[in-house]
């Protein structure tokens, strides 16, 4: 649950706060648990939302275009075959990522939701959901390669 | 499945191994105790799978905080089963705390009555409250191979202090249902 807190709001003391305060909350809310679903499903959506909810407040989002993030051309396709994929490498690309593609990517690589659920968490289309994805997946391609870039360079 | 997908879902672990800072607990645990002292609404309707639902975060919590006190100690954690000596202070807790507990068992006990619900909800509490038990025994091996570590010992009263509050707790929502 921690670890979910993190990646929503990208700050080690606030997830904390967020985590204790949901537990809570999953306390007094208890009378809305029906006994469908599981009740780890139950009391991580609950964690999600209050992460979304501070994170709206603390940062002031301002709506993003999704024409605004910076991405490869088209003939610039990145071949993940080239990438070698590294835990603390992906963890760093995702943190770089603006708050609305972080989240999404978060929320359906490491969290496990799918476009339908993520749409009905943050209140977007099922397509926005799937566009914002797939430009915070190549997004991180694009950081990852940059990095292996650079190490190369460094090692020459 | 893509390759990062992959990648990920084959890790997924390390990519949730980050930990919260040492102060996280007491800052839990005060909050706890705030929550603890207010009234909670729950409805009459589904009350025992509420009240089970109530166990099982506090059980959430205490396996967390749990994990989180013997994070770093697993090393030293070794399966012997001599009786443990505490010290005085330690060993006075302890003895609370176990009273404290026998005494809200009687009250789960006398609450559950021959209600079929109390009854399976007691045998619920009876198991889970057994978890807490197995973390004493297991943080009092620690105990005994390192007697100078007090994260040790705070941990042993820290899960005390949890096992009281569940069955406080328990006995709270039972007799909110009995009334």
């Amino acid at each position: 649950m921690f670890n979910t807190c993190l990646r929503i709001v990208n700050d080690t003391a606030e997830a904390e706060d967020i985590m204790q305060e949901s537990f809570l909350d999953a306390f007094q809310k208890i009378d809305t648990y029906s006994g469908e679903g599981s009740f780890g499903s139950w009391l991580k959506r609950i964690v999600v939302n209050n992460s979304l909810d501070i994170l709206r407040k603390s940062k002031d989002i301002i709506p993003l275009d999704d024409n605004e993030i910076d991405l490869p051309a088209e003939e610039d396709h990145i071949d993940e075959a080239e990438i070698q994929f590294q835990v603390d490498e992906i963890k760093k690309a995702i943190m770089q990522l603006p708050d609305e593609y972080r989240v999404v990517i978060s929320l359906f690589l490491l969290e496990g939701y799918d476009h339908e659920e993520i749409s009905a968490i943050l209140n977007i289309s099922n397509n926005l959901s799937r566009t914002r994805y797939s430009r915070a997946r190549q997004k991180v391609l694009q950081i990852l390669k940059a990095d292996k870039v650079k190490k190369s360079f460094s090692r020459n | 499945m893509k390759d990062l997908e992959k990648y990920v879902q084959d890790n997924l672990d390390q990519f949730n191994d980050a930990e919260p800072g040492p102060d996280h607990f007491e800052k839990f645990r005060n909050k706890l105790e705030l929550q603890g002292n207010r009234d909670y609404n729950i409805q009459r309707s589904g009350m025992f799978i509420k009240i089970a639902a109530a166990i099982l975060i506090f059980l959430t919590v205490a396996v967390f905080i749990f994990d989180h006190s013997i994070h770093g100690l697993r090393n030293i954690l070794v399966h012997q089963t001599a009786a443990v000596v505490f010290p005085a202070d330690v060993s006075d807790v302890m003895q609370y705390y176990s009273q404290e507990a026998s005494q809200g068992m009687n009250e789960i006990n006398q609450l559950a009555g021959s209600d079929e619900e109390a009854q399976q909800l007691k045998d619920m509490a009876l198991k889970d409250l057994r978890t807490l038990d197995a973390n004493t025994s297991e943080l009092s091996r620690a105990y005994r191979e390192n007697p100078d570590d007090e994260r040790i010992t705070a941990a042993i009263i820290r899960n005390q202090q949890m096992k009281e509050t569940i069955i406080k707790n328990i006995v709270q929502e039972m007799s909110k249902k009995k009334k």
